[in-house]
């Protein structure tokens, strides 16, 4: 019982340290809001996203070869609760990255497709208080076609992911709420085109973080925090978002891409309005701004979206 | 009410403490999983069926032959100092690490081989273009194509010179490896029949210590620790005792000062042209710097260097002038790039990439160097071949760049881009001219002398070097002009080592 309620504390530190920020790109994909059975809605949402500084480790500097790097990018994104404490989310986004200088090639595409479970695992009414939600959702995320990953313009890294995460909200009343998630992003590795060398390392110490046609791409914890306010006709919030990669390179000639330890802090706002008249359509907006990171663009995003509401599939 | 909020929380967590433990539990093996382990190659120690004896015979390349640096005659198997030594190797075998039974292993399989691989993996390290307008700095080697065809050719030629030298030797003292000489001492290496008076191992460990701090003083402390190892992984293993080290050091540190001597009179230390006279060349439309910012080319007296083969016969193969810019052919050859770029498969980006060994690589000779490894592995060679195979191979790949460099800053025909802005590449344009394709060069010259020593293996090596060059015309920086002419001039090159090959006295 002891060693339970050892576990219990932690699980509760776990909770409150980890704050659980999403990739921007899976910023929709598990929030702290549940669907509800039958209820299904569908996205379609265009992002623009650029940088002319990025971090070499952790180093802020530019490279005039390659310019501002802009990611145009369309995402289709769905969603449906299953039950009412289990929803389905899928997402799949065409990317298109250009270098505005230099010569390297423009690489667009579909990235990975994802799929996300996300299980409502317990809600309590508090009275005239709000309620209390605790989600967990797990999800996979894998390219849909051999993408490039291992450019200067890239669309992604290529790999598989595995993405288990916790989520709780509080949400009153009167619509206000906040949300804290963390999660942990195991990604497989990639294979490369080349014979990467790793470099030689004095004393034989540790293992290459990629070898061969072969490349790890570093895991990462996840955290964020999220405020808001939902009720009625809007929404709208501010999030803050750390992604902390695990054991990987610095950005470097030769070193495979993939392999870079990715890591960064962003924030951003969104909102959302239904249409007049036709409530079932909405529209979103939204943005965000990378504050730091190691091996990342310093890079702004503004988005919009089309949201539609299908009627719920339950009822005849 | 702050505090309500929170106790109503935590209420909730506790009912549900099992789904949380299960749900965290989850992600804790998530991230539990270890990545795997990406080390190696590994190999098995080798054990060649042939040993080439008659090695010490074999034509030298820089000394005059295998007995001009001289190595003392060994002490007799009686000798008490020898018991010693004996006694040494069997104390150190009674307290074996780990760590030491691995380095056995590394090290015997293919002495020669492992310092190819990491000159391969330093020239990778180094193979850095340093900041624009910077002040070069010796100790920081720019590990270029150039530069790397010459580090490579200079290991493997002191790497064979010190070999023939010590088989020579060999068959002259003929000691008996340790392990017959004392039962006590156990043999964890297959057994090479090879006398272990002077090692092989203490020779090309310290002729690449030499050659390679040479080159990359800061490496120093590296390279040493490896040198170091290397030997005492000889004794570890119950092949040498500490006077076979000795004689053997000795050996390949004196080849290695030749070889060194003839390395500062190749005129490569002019080959940056401080002067800037490239800018002198007045031609038609002359090749500008794609960089921002600007920034001179590569070695543009990089063609002006001391060859290792016959300078005649390697300028007979010198490719003739290109098309004009503008021309038919020029404007023909000019379109297909532009046309490739724009319609550029996945498949093409891959082979670009796969043979692209830009900048923080080995670069194409090293690519070469790594084929090679493949094909020298496959039939188990002697160290001695393994030297010889090296060398012919990286002396006629550094003839390449030579002949590769001088066409360059000849004709200063422009990259494709700067002719065509809208001609976007799958690879980084290298800062020097277009014609001929260095890849054609050193791939033409490579699959020609590797050829020769793996006939089996020619067609394939052809097609890898026809790879290898159109896979700049994928890229979008090579036209079909340049990789016509380089795999012409490079498989002349390549026919000049054959007659040296076929002239060095090894049996075939």
């Amino acid at each position: 019982m002891v060693k339970i309620f050892t576990h219990f504390r932690l699980i509760c530190l776990l909770l409150f340290l980890c704050i659980g920020p999403k990739n921007a790109d899976a910023q929709s994909i598990a929030d702290g809001f549940m669907k509800g059975k039958g209820n299904s809605s569908a996205a379609l949402s265009y992002s623009y996203e650029s940088y002319d500084t990025y971090f070499v480790g952790g180093n802020s500097t530019q490279n005039a070869n390659l310019g501002t790097i802009a990611t145009r990018s369309l995402s289709f994104y769905g969603v449906t609760g299953l039950t009412d404490k289990l929803d389905i989310v899928v997402s799949l986004p065409y990317i298109k990255a250009a270098a505005s200088e230099g010569f390297w090639q423009d690489q667009k595409g579909f990235q990975d497709v994802a799929l996300y479970l996300k299980y409502n695992a317990f809600e309590k009414e508090m009275g005239n208080l709000g309620a209390l939600s605790v989600m967990v959702a797990g999800g996979i995320s894998t390219p849909l076609g051999p993408y490039i990953a291992d450019a200067p313009v890239a669309i992604g890294h290529h790999s598989t992911n595995f993405d288990g995460r916790v989520i709780s909200q509080f949400k009153t009343n009167s619509g206000f709420f906040v949300s804290v998630q963390a999660g942990y992003i195991r990604r497989s590795d990639v294979k490369l085109d080349r014979d990467a060398v790793p470099l030689p390392e004095p004393g034989g110490a540790g293992t290459p973080y990629y070898n061969g046609f072969k490349s790890h791409v570093p895991n990462s914890f996840d955290y964020s925090i999220k405020a808001g306010f939902a009720a009625g006709v809007v929404y709208a919030d501010a999030w803050l978002q750390e992604q902390k990669a695990g054991d990987g390179t610095d950005i470097g000639p030769g070193i495979p891409f993939p392999s870079n330890a990715v890591s960064y802090t962003r924030t951003g706002f969104s909102f959302f309005v239904p249409v007049p008249f036709y409530r079932a359509v909405g529209l979103g907006a939204g943005t965000s701004f990378t504050l730091n990171g190691k091996n990342v663009g310093k890079a702004t995003r503004y988005s919009g979206s089309l949201n539609y509401n299908l009627p719920n599939w339950k009822k005849k | 009410m702050r505090t309500l909020y929170f106790r109503q929380y935590l209420a909730c967590l506790r009912s549900n403490y099992l789904m949380l433990l299960s749900c965290s539990l989850g992600i804790l093996l998530l991230s539990g999983c270890e990545k795997s382990d990406l080390s190696g190659p590994d190999y098995t120690a080798a054990a060649p069926s042939e040993q080439d004896l008659s090695g010490g015979t074999w034509k030298t390349i820089l000394i005059k032959s295998g007995n001009e640096v001289t190595v003392p005659s060994p002490l007799a198997p009686t000798d008490p100092t020898y018991q010693q030594e004996l006694s040494e190797v069997k104390s150190l075998q009674a307290q074996l690490s780990k760590t030491n039974r691995s380095a056995i292993t590394y090290w015997a399989s293919g002495a020669t081989l492992r310092w190819n691989e990491i000159a391969r993996q330093l020239v990778a390290k180094y193979n850095v273009a340093p900041v624009v307008g910077a002040a070069p700095d010796p100790s920081v080697p720019f590990a270029n194509p150039v530069l790397a065809a010459r580090i490579y050719a200079l290991l493997s030629v002191a790497q064979y010179d010190a070999l023939v030298s010590a088989w020579h030797y060999k068959l002259q003292f003929g000691r008996p490896a340790p392990s017959r000489t004392d039962p006590g001492i156990k043999l964890l290496i297959p057994a090479s029949g090879l006398s272990s008076y002077p090692s092989e191992d203490a020779v090309i460990a310290a002729t690449s210590l030499e050659i390679l701090k040479f080159i990359f003083p800061k490496e120093t402390d590296y390279l040493t620790q490896q040198a170091t190892q290397h030997q005492e992984s000889r004794l570890w293993a119950g092949a040498n005792v500490r006077s076979d080290l000795a004689a053997g050091e000795s050996l390949g540190k004196n080849v290695a000062k030749k070889v060194l001597e003839y390395a500062r009179e190749d005129r490569m230390n002019l080959a940056r042209d401080a002067n800037n006279t490239w800018q002198q060349v007045v031609v038609p439309v002359k090749w500008q710097s794609l960089e921002i910012p600007v920034r001179g080319p590569m070695l543009p007296l990089g063609g002006k260097v001391k060859t290792w083969f016959d300078s005649t016969a390697l300028a007979a193969g010198l490719p003739g002038p290109p098309p004009v810019v503008g021309s038919a052919r020029f404007n023909q050859d000019l379109i297909e790039v532009r046309k490739i770029a724009d319609t550029r498969t996945r498949e093409q980006w891959r082979i670009s990439d796969f043979w692209a060994d830009g900048a923080g690589t080995p670069t194409p000779p090293g690519h070469w160097n790594q084929i090679a490894e493949g094909l020298i592995r496959e039939k188990g060679y002697s160290e001695i071949r393994t030297a010889r195979t090296l060398a012919l191979l990286n002396r006629a790949l550094m003839d390449a760049a030579i002949c590769c460099w001088l066409t360059k800053y000849t004709y200063y025909v422009p990259r494709p881009s700067q002719m065509d802005p809208e001609i976007k590449t799958a690879t980084g344009i290298p800062n020097f001219p277009s014609y001929t394709s260095g890849h054609a060069t050193f791939s033409g010259a490579a699959a020609t002398i590797l050829g020769y020593m793996f006939p089996e293996n020619s067609t394939d090596l052809n097609r890898q070097a026809a790879e290898a060059a159109i896979s700049r015309m994928y890229g979008g920086i090579h036209y079909r002009f340049d990789n016509e002419a380089g795999l012409a001039c490079g498989q002349n090159i390549g026919k000049v080592a054959i007659l040296w090959g076929k002239g060095d006295g090894s049996p075939k």
